[in-house]
C-alpha cells in the first residue's frame, strides 16, 4: 500500500484537461443547409485515375453577405450543371437556400467550380463574392444590397482561365483596396503532341493526357499564380511578374497574414508535390512591394523540411506571443510508413532568416502531427479557454477498404522524374480506397506544464471523438463561425462527393459559459495615413488587421483574414475566448493604414461577452441583436 | 682535507621529471593562451592602421569640443562668459530665441553661424538637436489634437534635411555627409512607420558609406553612426537586394570603433562602455551570443555608471531563445527617447 501511495505521489502529474470538455452536434439537415457535393467528372482518357483527379472542389465560404450580423455559407458544387448554394442564416438556427434569388449559383458550364472567397472589392460595405474554377472563368458577384449580386468579372479585368485551388483576398500594398491573389494547381497550357505547339490544357477536351505532375517531390511543370490588383476603380490589374509571384508548383492553399509583424501580408503557399513557399512582403522597404521568396538553410524555398504535399495552411497565435504561427495538413498513414504529417510551425525569432524569423515544426511534440491525409484545417477557440485549437480534415478517396491504391502509389513515388507526367501510365485506381475511411481530428489545446510560466509550447490533445465528430467523409474545406452568435464558434465542413456536415458548438449548453469576445473590424478608406511617398489605408473588410486583448496573464492576438487555407473562408470577425474577464488591461486594435486605437480598464472589460463592431478611428460599439433574431434556447436534436 | 665545492648536481631533477614539467608548464601556457584568446582574440576586434591619428579618426580635440558645447548650450548671460567667435555667438543666439519661442528666427540664427564654419560638428548638433526637439514638441501637440495628417510649418518642414543637403552642396566634407545622414536618422525617430525608417535608413547608411570607403575608412563617427544604423534596423525588415547588408553590418563598424578607440586611448569610459554595449547587441543581431556576452561583461567592467549597469542587467537576464525579440524591443524602447535622441553627438564630447 505504501508502494502503491508512493508510486502515486511521485507519478508526473497528468496533463491537465483544462479545455478539453467540448461537444459538437451536427445539424445541417435540420437547419436547412445540407449540400450533398457533387464531384467533377473530366473526359474519359482519365478514366483510370478519375477518383484522383475528382478528389477536389467541395470548398465553403462563410461570411454576413446581407449585413443582418449573421454568417451565411456558401458552398461549392463541381459537376457538370450542377450550382453551388448560398444559405442565408435566419439567425434562428434555421438557414434557406437563396441562391436562385441571388443570381450566384454558377453553374458548371464548361468547367468546375473549386472554392469562393468573400470579400468587399469596391468598399461599399457590402460583400462581393469571387468564385474560382477549372477550366473555367472565374467570376466576380457584385453585392447589389438588394439580396442580389451582378457578375462583373469580364469588366473587372478578373475572369481568369485555369485551374485555382487557392486563393484569397489581400491587400498587400495596404492602398485600401482588396488585392486577390489566385493559385492554379494543373498548367494552364500543355503541349500538343500533333503540332509541338502549347495550347490550352482543357481536361474536359484534352489534347494530351500529359498533365500530371513531374515528379512526387519537387513538381514545378502546376499551374502559375495571379496577383490581381486593384485598382480602386472597378478593374484589376495583372501584378504577378511585378509583384515577384512567377514560380509554377501544385498549389492547393494560401495564406495571408504578416508573419513578421513589419504590418505587410507575407504568403505562404501549401503545394502538393514539392516543397512549400515562404513569401515575404518587402512593402516597409520597397515601394511598390513585392515579395520575396524565403530560402531555407538547405536551399530549398520554404521553411524547413515540409515533406512536399502541402494540402492547407492557417495562419495564428497559437502561443499567444504575439506572432503569427502557421500549420500546413499533410499526408500521414503509418500503416504504409508515410510518416510525414502535418507540421505546426512555432514562429521565432531567429537572425539567419530574412525577416528575422524562423520556424521550428512541433508537430510531433505538440501532439498534432497525426492529421490522416490531410486537407483543410482551421485554428479556432473552440472552448473558450484562451487557447488555439486545430479542426483538421482528412480522408481522400473512399474505395473498397479491402482493396486500396497505396501500393500502387508508392511503386510510383519511387519512380525517377517524368514517368508519372502521363495520366494514362498510372494504374487503374477502380474502387481502390485511399486513405477514405478517416476519423477527423479535433486538437484540444491543453495547458501542458501546469504553474509552469515558462513553457510556452503548446500541446494538444485530440478530442473528435468524444466532442461528437464523429463522420468519415472525405472532408475537404472547412469554415469557421459563431453563426448563432451564441459567443461558441460552430464549424461548417464542406465533404467531398458527400453530404456537408454543420456542426454546432454546444459546449456551454446548460453551463455557464467561459467569457468571449467577438469583433468585427470595419476599415475606413478615406482615413488614409500619408507615410513617406504613400498613403496607407484600410479596406472595408480591415484584412490584415489585428486585435489584440491584453490581459494580466499575458495576450492574445487575432488577425483579419480574406479567406485562408484549402477550400474554405471563416467569417470575417476575430473570436477570442476569455476565461477570465476581470484579468483584461486593454483591447487594440492595429489597422492597415497603420493607426493604432486601444480601449483600456472597464471600457474594455465592458465589451467581454458582447459582439462588438470597432470602425476605425471610432470606439467600439456593442452589436445589439434584434430581439427576432436571439439564438434559440432550444434546438433540434439530430444524428450525424 | 680539501672539500671541493659540489657543482649543483643537474641529476637533482631527474631527465623524465624535467621533461614532465616542462610539458605541464607548456600545457600550462597554451590553455592560458587558449583562454586570452576566447576571451580576446574571438572578441573578432579588426585590425587598425598604424598611420591611424585623432584627426583622422575625427576624435582629436574632444576636451575643447565639450567646452564649446557647453558655451553655446549656456544659459549664462553672454557678458559672463569668455569671448566666443562670431559664428559661435550666432548659434549660442539662435539657441536662446529658440528657448523664447521663436523657432523661425532661432533656426536662421543658428544656420547663419553653421555656414560661416560648415565643419564644426559641435555647431551643426545643435541644429539637428533643436529642430529635433521643435519637431518632436509639434508631433507630441498634433497627436493631442487628434490631428490625422499633422503638417510642419515653413520653418520645420524638411528640416534640418533640407539645410544639410544645402550645406553639403555648398561644402562638400566628410562632416556635412555626416550631419545630413544624422539628419536622416533623426527622422527615423521621430517618425514610428517603418515605412519612413526604412527608406531613412537607407538613405543615412549610403552617405554614411560615401564617408568611410571614400577617404576615411577610420572616421569613428561616421563609423559608429553607420553601425548602430545597422543595428536598430528591425530584423523584421526585408530588405530590397540593393539595400540589402551582411548579417555583421552593425558588428564589424562598431567592432572598427572599439579597436580605434582602445588604439588612440581616447574617450571616456562611458563612451568606451556604450560601444561595447552596443557591440554586444550588434553580435546578438550575427547570431553569435557568445561574443555578445562577452562584450556586455566587457561594457560592464568599464564603467560602473548606473545607466550602462541597469541596461547589462537588462541583457543578461534574456533567455537564449528570446534575446533578438528582446534586444529589438529594448532598441525600441531607446530610440523612443524623444527626449535625448540617440543622434546626440554630446555622447562623444561628454
Amino acid at each position: 500500500m505504501f508502494v502503491a501511495a508512493g508510486f502515486l505521489w511521485l507519478a508526473p502529474r497528468p496533463e491537465m484537461d483544462i479545455g478539453c470538455d467540448v461537444h459538437f452536434e451536427e445539424r445541417a439537415a435540420v437547419s436547412g443547409c445540407l449540400n450533398v457535393h457533387s464531384k467533377v467528372v473530366l473526359e474519359a482518357a482519365f478514366t483510370n485515375i478519375m477518383p484522383w483527379l475528382s478528389s477536389v472542389g467541395a470548398a465553403v465560404a462563410v461570411a454576413d453577405y446581407d449585413n443582418d450580423g449573421y454568417p451565411d455559407i456558401y458552398v461549392i458544387n463541381s459537376g457538370r450543371g450542377d450550382h453551388n448554394r448560398l444559405f442565408h442564416n435566419h439567425g434562428d438556427g434555421t438557414f434557406e437556400d437563396v441562391t436562385e434569388r441571388a443570381g450566384v449559383g454558377c453553374t458548371n458550364f464548361t468547367g468546375g467550380c473549386m472554392h469562393a472567397i468573400w470579400g468587399d472589392v469596391n468598399n461599399d460595405g457590402l460583400l462581393d463574392l469571387y468564385v474560382v474554377k477549372w477550366g473555367e472563368s472565374n467570376t466576380l458577384y457584385l453585392n447589389q444590397g438588394d439580396g442580389t449580386f451582378k457578375d462583373v468579372s469580364h469588366a473587372a479585368g478578373v475572369d481568369h482561365w485555369g485551374y485555382a485551388n487557392a486563393a484569397t483576398f489581400l491587400d498587400y500594398d495596404r492602398d485600401g483596396h482588396l488585392d486577390i491573389l489566385l493559385c492554379d494547381y494543373f498548367a494552364e497550357e500543355v503541349k500538343d503532341p500533333h503540332t509541338g505547339k502549347m495550347v490550352r490544357n482543357d481536361l474536359w477536351h484534352p489534347v494530351s493526357t500529359r498533365v500530371m505532375h513531374e515528379t512526387f517531390t519537387d513538381a514545378r511543370n502546376g499551374g502559375h499564380k495571379i496577383l490581381y490588383r486593384n485598382r480602386g476603380d472597378g478593374t484589376f490589374e495583372d501584378v504577378t511578374e511585378k509583384a515577384g509571384l512567377n514560380s509554377g508548383p501544385w498549389t492547393l492553399a494560401v495564406g495571408a497574414g504578416d508573419l513578421n509583424n513589419d504590418g505587410w501580408p507575407d504568403l505562404y503557399v501549401a503545394n502538393d508535390f514539392g516543397p512549400d513557399e515562404l513569401y515575404l512582403n518587402t512593402g516597409a522597404t520597397e515601394n511598390p512591394p513585392r515579395f520575396r521568396l524565403v530560402i531555407d538553410p538547405r536551399g530549398h524555398p520554404g521553411i524547413g523540411n515540409d515533406w512536399w504535399k502541402g494540402m492547407n495552411v492557417d495562419m495564428a497565435d497559437v502561443n499567444n506571443d504575439g506572432y503569427l504561427d502557421i500549420y500546413v495538413s499533410n499526408v500521414f498513414e503509418r500503416r504504409y510508413k508515410t510518416d510525414e504529417g502535418n507540421m505546426l510551425w512555432l514562429n521565432c525569432a531567429d537572425p539567419t532568416f530574412p525577416g528575422g524569423r524562423g520556424f521550428r515544426n512541433i508537430a510531433k511534440a505538440s501532439g498534432t502531427m497525426d492529421g490522416g491525409w490531410g486537407w483543410g484545417c482551421k485554428f479556432a477557440d473552440f472552448n473558450n479557454d484562451g487557447l488555439l485549437d486545430i479542426i483538421a480534415l482528412n480522408g481522400f478517396v473512399t474505395g473498397d477498404p479491402n482493396r486500396n491504391y497505396w501500393y500502387q502509389i508508392q511503386e510510383m513515388v519511387t519512380q525517377t522524374k517524368n514517368q508519372t507526367v502521363n495520366a494514362a501510365d498510372w494504374p487503374v485506381m477502380g474502387d481502390r480506397d485511399l486513405s477514405g475511411h478517416d476519423h477527423k481530428r479535433l486538437f484540444m489545446q491543453i495547458h501542458s506544464r501546469p504553474g509552469d510560466p515558462a513553457s510556452k509550447e503548446p500541446r494538444f490533445r485530440e478530442m473528435a471523438q468524444p466532442a461528437g465528430i464523429t463522420e468519415t467523409y472525405n472532408g475537404r474545406g472547412v469554415a469557421v463561425a459563431d453563426f448563432n452568435l451564441d459567443g461558441a464558434l460552430d464549424m461548417y465542413v464542406a465533404n467531398q462527393g458527400a453530404p456537408s456536415c454543420y456542426y454546432v458548438n454546444t459546449s456551454f449548453q446548460g453551463k455557464k459559459p467561459p467569457g468571449f469576445l467577438r469583433v468585427l473590424l470595419v476599415g475606413r478608406p478615406e482615413l488614409g495615413i500619408k507615410v513617406g511617398d504613400r498613403v496607407l489605408a484600410s479596406t472595408v473588410n480591415a484584412v490584415g488587421a489585428r486585435v489584440t486583448v491584453h490581459t494580466k496573464n499575458g495576450i492574445q492576438m487575432r488577425e483579419v483574414q480574406g479567406g485562408m487555407g484549402f477550400a474554405s473562408q471563416s467569417e470575417y470577425a476575430v473570436h477570442f475566448g476569455i476565461p477570465d474577464a476581470s484579468a483584461v488591461e486593454r483591447i487594440t486594435a492595429q489597422w492597415p493604414s497603420g493607426r493604432v486605437q486601444e480601449i483600456e480598464g472597464n471600457q474594455a472589460r465592458a465589451l467581454i461577452n458582447h459582439h462588438v463592431r470597432w470602425v476605425e478611428g471610432k470606439k467600439p460599439e456593442v452589436l445589439d441583436l434584434p430581439a427576432s433574431k436571439q439564438p434559440r434556447a432550444a434546438r433540434p436534436e439530430t444524428k450525424p | 682535507m680539501n672539500a671541493t665545492p659540489v657543482e649543483p648536481n643537474e641529476s637533482a631533477w631527474p631527465a623524465g621529471r624535467r621533461k614532465l614539467y616542462w610539458c605541464v608548464a607548456l600545457m600550462l601556457l597554451a590553455a592560458l593562451a587558449a583562454l586570452a584568446w576566447i576571451r580576446t582574440g574571438m572578441l573578432d576586434l579588426p585590425a587598425v592602421p598604424a598611420n591611424l591619428t585623432l584627426a583622422t579618426a575625427g576624435l582629436a580635440d574632444l576636451n575643447q569640443m565639450k567646452k564649446l558645447n557647453d558655451q553655446i548650450w549656456s544659459t549664462t548671460p553672454t557678458g559672463q562668459q569668455p569671448a566666443l567667435s562670431p559664428e559661435a555667438l550666432l548659434v549660442q543666439r539662435g539657441i536662446g530665441a529658440y528657448r523664447r519661442g521663436e523657432a523661425k528666427a532661432a533656426l536662421e540664427e543658428m544656420r547663419q553661424g553653421i555656414r560661416l564654419d560648415p565643419n564644426n560638428l559641435v555647431f551643426a548638433n545643435a541644429y539637428r538637436m533643436v529642430v529635433f526637439a521643435a519637431r518632436r514638441d509639434f508631433l507630441a501637440a498634433a497627436r493631442r489634437e487628434m490631428v490625422a495628417t499633422p503638417k510642419f510649418p515653413p520653418e520645420l518642414d524638411r528640416q534640418p534635411i533640407a539645410f544639410f543637403e544645402e550645406l553639403d552642396r555648398r561644402h562638400h566634407t566628410r562632416e556635412t555627409r555626416l550631419d545630413l545622414a544624422l539628419a536622416w536618422v533623426d527622422e527615423m525617430l521621430l517618425f514610428p512607420a517603418l515605412e519612413v525608417k526604412a527608406p531613412s535608413s537607407v538613405e543615412a547608411v549610403d552617405l554614411l558609406t560615401q564617408v568611410i570607403d571614400h577617404g576615411d575608412p577610420g572616421y569613428v563617427p561616421a563609423l559608429f553612426a553607420r553601425g548602430l544604423n545597422h543595428l536598430h534596423r528591425p530584423a523584421r525588415l526585408v530588405w530590397p537586394e540593393s539595400a540589402k547588408t551582411p548579417r555583421d553590418a552593425a558588428a564589424q563598424d562598431l567592432g572598427k570603433c572599439v579597436a580605434i578607440g582602445r588604439k588612440l586611448h581616447t574617450g571616456s569610459a562611458h563612451l568606451h562602455a556604450v560601444l561595447a554595449m552596443n557591440l554586444g547587441d550588434a553580435y546578438v543581431k550575427a547570431g553569435r551570443l557568445s561574443v555578445a556576452h562577452s562584450w556586455w561583461q566587457i561594457a560592464q567592467n568599464l564603467c560602473h555608471d548606473d545607466d550602462v549597469q541597469a541596461a547589462i542587467h537588462r541583457r543578461y537576464g534574456w533567455p537564449d531563445d528570446e534575446i533578438l525579440d528582446r534586444l529589438e524591443a529594448e532598441l525600441d524602447r531607446s530610440r523612443g527617447e524623444l527626449d535625448h535622441p540617440m543622434t546626440d553627438l554630446a555622447l562623444m564630447w561628454n
